[in-house]
């Protein structure tokens, strides 16, 4: 018996024509029908997988009502205004919601275009146009960046900061410098830096993110290096992952730095750390680069740590929300909010929280986590000799 | 395209005032996501763009305190308010009929594990997968597993006696109720303690199961949890007939038997959920997991293979499937974009009626034009008896609208359920759907005690006025 052959049973009694045109709606139509709709008809399902939808507590900001929302606007059966354009704004674009979701749909991927077809007429929330004028001036989501450090600029491997660590963690470059050598690496770092475009993709406009990955695309291209290594899952996931899918090429491999590290591991001789850690999967490392256990598959070559698992992590991780996303642009208390959950579910393994994003420990920092990236935590526990 | 209701600013103003500007909102968006449930009907028009049902205003309380603060403000000036939890009735429960407030009570959503007494005490508005995932880290099970688990809240469980798949180990949500909190009008506090039992005067805590919403809100719960079970064994069997599996089940509750889960699906569903199984063509199969204490288990499990040794062991693999698959509700997505009209409808009976309740129903039901499909599951059992999901699908008619395709579908199968004797509703509740039938079910003098209760309770009826038809 196939998958689908009980239907063929199910409508044995009915007319022939009948049969004829149930039989083509319930085995061929329905993959016509398309996902902005199949979203906003479900009954919400990954609901308790969104921060958002959690800690807000609102039935506007659930998966389906953000695509119910979106449905009525493309219709045109409530106005283009930012009111009601403000919902689809409120995502963290962190995918779990594909993790729990039927069709495996990703809520952020349905409602992007929506936001970005009315984003090109104009509408879009005002702090947004700050962070374009950004990028478009100083190629850094956070404006311009003061700092001269000296960095190496010829090696094999280009390392990619981030705007976020140029910005706040200007001294986690030589970490990842030091680290990337000890692994064999000779790393170069651009001075002038630009940003991977990330949040011009969040917020649907193409034509940005088209012309800053293309310049991005051409300026690495001409290094003739064969490895870029980022410090965010972000940059990784947007070179690798978001160029190809507009057809702009980086010659070059791609990986978070973690990935890296997990790559040569034997190389690696740990001394012993006696303490008890928990971890924080960033989603778009879980999620997008399909890296689920990758912290704990490092962490675990630690000797003497514990690696205690939170309630939320690997594919079902809980973003904190401090990824280049549109929430920080939006709506800091709720970012707030969600940060103060996680953490409050982090404490509960342990105080000392590792995780794989400067955007990550920023946030919870910022609120009074004790928080390492995983490159600093690893360097920490290297042993020297 | 429509530019939206006039606003009641003065009402949004007053809801401010009273618990703060971040928790009230009579935003386009937030009215349009309170004007419905899950209830079908609601998405014929949604696909039409039509909504009718918006609230005035949506209100976010955190606390208790703040739910009093709004009934009293809505007792006092006569407006309506809708609890709301996850939005997942099927019945159009939770669809602010009257305009007037929404109360989503969502925020409220504390956890407190009480380990040693084996009780959980958590927030009205929390979810209920959040709250399975925490027990279980903490190794313990509420063993409540509704379809709605990952979208649906606790508020809105008792409020509708909601069930889970597991419920003929774990029982329904009744059965795991220990304390209540509740604010009824004008807006008093009532709070039932968590005893394991009690004789201190009428059980008034369970007048607020399947109340929806129309005698008080729910604030808070005490819920009995248990240890997580240590052993689970999958089975499953072909029987000949319906009649040959319903009666191997009646012999396992008559045993004293509690399997977890049991389902016994119809032939045309058998061949959805066995269809990896060669040898169950032709057959009615029935999916059956045990859980819990080991020695109980391997107990259970000689009961239930002594009372189906007249069908065929179909092995684990349909119960995989299942546990895998249980959780993916996209029929409503696939198909009625496409104008096929696709719901469920579960009634109970006692055995004696049971396979002619089944039979009459399917027939009912394909005696509606248009119907394309019509088929059932049994799904919850008891000693007494038993729960048929009946699930169908048609196109309806040139002459019927979705809408009136719709409602025949439900008028024949609610009638033909009360002719025998059967209950309209096992654990979606009344709603607005099946307002009509709630009199013949329950009779008139029992109807009229309960509009008698509802006044009692909410005299100027501001408590999800109009569902139930009251």
């Amino acid at each position: 018996m196939g998958k689908d052959s009980w239907i063929l049973d199910a409508i044995k009694g009915s007319a022939f024509g009948t049969k004829l045109s149930a039989l083509k709606k319930f085995l061929f139509e329905k993959s016509k029908v398309e996902d902005l709709t199949k979203c906003a008809l479900c009954p919400n399902m990954c609901r308790f997988s969104c921060p958002i939808s959690i800690v807000d507590g609102k039935e506007t900001t659930s998966p389906a009502s953000k695509s119910r929302i979106a449905f009525l606007l493309r219709k045109g059966y409530i106005e283009k205004n930012i009111e009601n354009v403000l919902p689809l704004y409120y995502c963290l674009s962190c995918n779990v919601c594909s993790t729990w979701c039927p069709f495996e749909f990703s809520v952020g991927d349905v409602i992007r275009p929506i936001r970005g077809e009315i984003m090109r007429q104009g509408v879009y929330p005002e702090s947004l146009r700050d962070v374009l004028e950004n990028l478009r001036n100083y190629h850094c989501v956070y404006g311009e960046i003061e700092g001269n450090a000296q960095y190496p600029r010829d090696g094999d491997t280009l390392y990619i900061r981030g705007c976020l660590v140029r910005k706040f963690y200007p001294q986690a470059t030589d970490k990842a410098i030091e680290l990337l050598r000890i692994l064999g690496y000779n790393p170069l770092i651009l001075d002038n830096e630009k940003c991977c475009g990330y949040l011009t993709y969040e917020i649907g406009d193409d034509d940005t993110f088209i012309e800053i990955a293309t310049k991005n695309a051409e300026e690495i291209n001409s290094l003739g290096i064969n490895t870029i290594v980022t410090a965010c899952p972000e940059c990784a996931y947007t070179y690798r992952v978001l160029y190809p899918q507009y057809k702009i090429k980086i010659k070059a491999k791609v990986y978070h730095i973690t990935e890296i590290i997990k790559m040569h591991l034997d190389k690696l001789n740990f001394r012993e750390k006696k303490e008890t850690v928990t971890i924080h999967d960033p989603s778009k490392l879980a999620i997008n680069l399909d890296q689920p256990n990758i912290l704990t598959d490092i962490l675990s070559r630690i000797p003497g740590l514990e690696v205690k698992l939170p309630m939320r992590h690997g594919k079902n991780t809980f973003e904190c929300g401090n990824g280049n996303n549109l929430l920080t642009w939006i709506d800091a208390d709720l970012l707030e909010m969600i940060n103060l959950e996680r953490l409050k579910e982090l404490n509960e393994e342990s105080e000392i929280i590792i995780t794989a994003s400067y955007a990550c420990k920023k946030g919870l920092e910022d609120i009074g986590g004790k928080v390492y990236d995983i490159t600093e935590y690893v360097l920490d526990a290297i042993k020297k000799d | 395209m429509s530019k939206g209701p006039a606003r009641n600013e003065k009402l949004l103003k007053d809801l401010a005032k009273l618990i703060g500007e971040k928790k009230v909102s009579n935003k386009i968006p937030d009215l349009i996501s309170y004007s419905h449930d899950y209830w079908p009907i609601s998405f014929f028009w949604f696909l039409e763009g039509s909504i009718p049902s918006m609230p005035d205003v949506v209100v976010f309380p955190e606390s208790v305190e703040d739910v009093v603060k709004v009934m009293r403000y809505a007792y006092e000036n006569n407006i309506p308010i809708y609890p709301y939890g996850g939005g997942t009735g099927v019945l159009g429960g939770a669809v602010p009929e009257y305009k007037g407030i929404v109360i989503d009570l969502k925020r409220l959503r504390e956890i407190k594990i009480h380990d040693y007494d084996l009780y959980v005490e958590v927030g009205a508005g929390t979810n209920g997968m959040l709250l399975e995932m925490y027990l279980n880290k903490k190794g313990y099970t509420l063993g409540h597993f509704p379809q709605s688990l990952y979208a649906s809240t606790v508020g809105g469980w008792i409020s509708t006696k909601a069930i889970g798949q597991f419920s003929t180990k774990y029982g329904g949500i009744e059965d795991m109720l220990l304390g209540l909190e509740v604010v009824v009008p004008p807006g008093e506090v009532l709070h039932f303690k968590p005893n394991p039992r009690a004789a201190v005067g009428p059980d008034l805590k369970r007048l607020f199961i399947e109340a929806e919403g129309l005698l008080g809100i729910i604030t808070k719960a005490y819920l009995k949890i248990w240890p997580y079970p240590e052993k689970r064994v999958l089975m499953s069997f072909g029987s000949d007939s319906l009649e040959d599996a319903l009666n191997s089940v009646r012999n396992i509750m008559r045993r004293g038997a509690k399997p977890a889960v049991i389902r016994i699906y119809d032939k045309i569903e058998t061949k959805k959920w066995f269809y990896m199984v060669k040898k169950a063509k032709n057959k009615v199969g029935t999916i059956i997991i045990l859980e819990g204490d080991p020695v109980l288990v391997e107990a259970e499990k000689r009961i239930v293979e002594e009372e189906f040794s007249n069908a065929i062991p179909l092995g684990e693999e349909p119960v995989k499937y299942w546990l895998e698959a249980r959780f993916n509700v996209k029929e409503l997505s696939e198909y009625l974009p496409l104008g096929i009209v696709i719901d469920t409808i579960e009634i109970s009976v006692p055995w004696s009626r049971a396979v002619d309740l089944y039979n009459d129903v399917i027939n009912a039901m394909r005696s509606v034009k248009g119907t394309l499909l019509a088929f059932a599951h049994a799904s919850h059992f008891y000693p007494q008896g038993v729960c048929f999901y009946f699930i169908f699908g048609g196109i309806p008619p040139k002459e019927s609208s979705p809408v009136e395709y719709y409602r025949e579908i439900w008028r024949v199968t609610m009638e033909t359920t009360i002719k025998h004797g059967g209950a309209i509703s096992h654990h979606h509740g009344i709603g607005r759907m099946r307002a009509e039938w709630i009199m013949q079910d329950l009779g008139k003098p029992t109807f009229s005690l309960f509009r008698k209760l509802k006044k009692t309770f909410d005299e100027r009826n501001i408590l999800n006025r109009g569902n139930m038809g009251l």
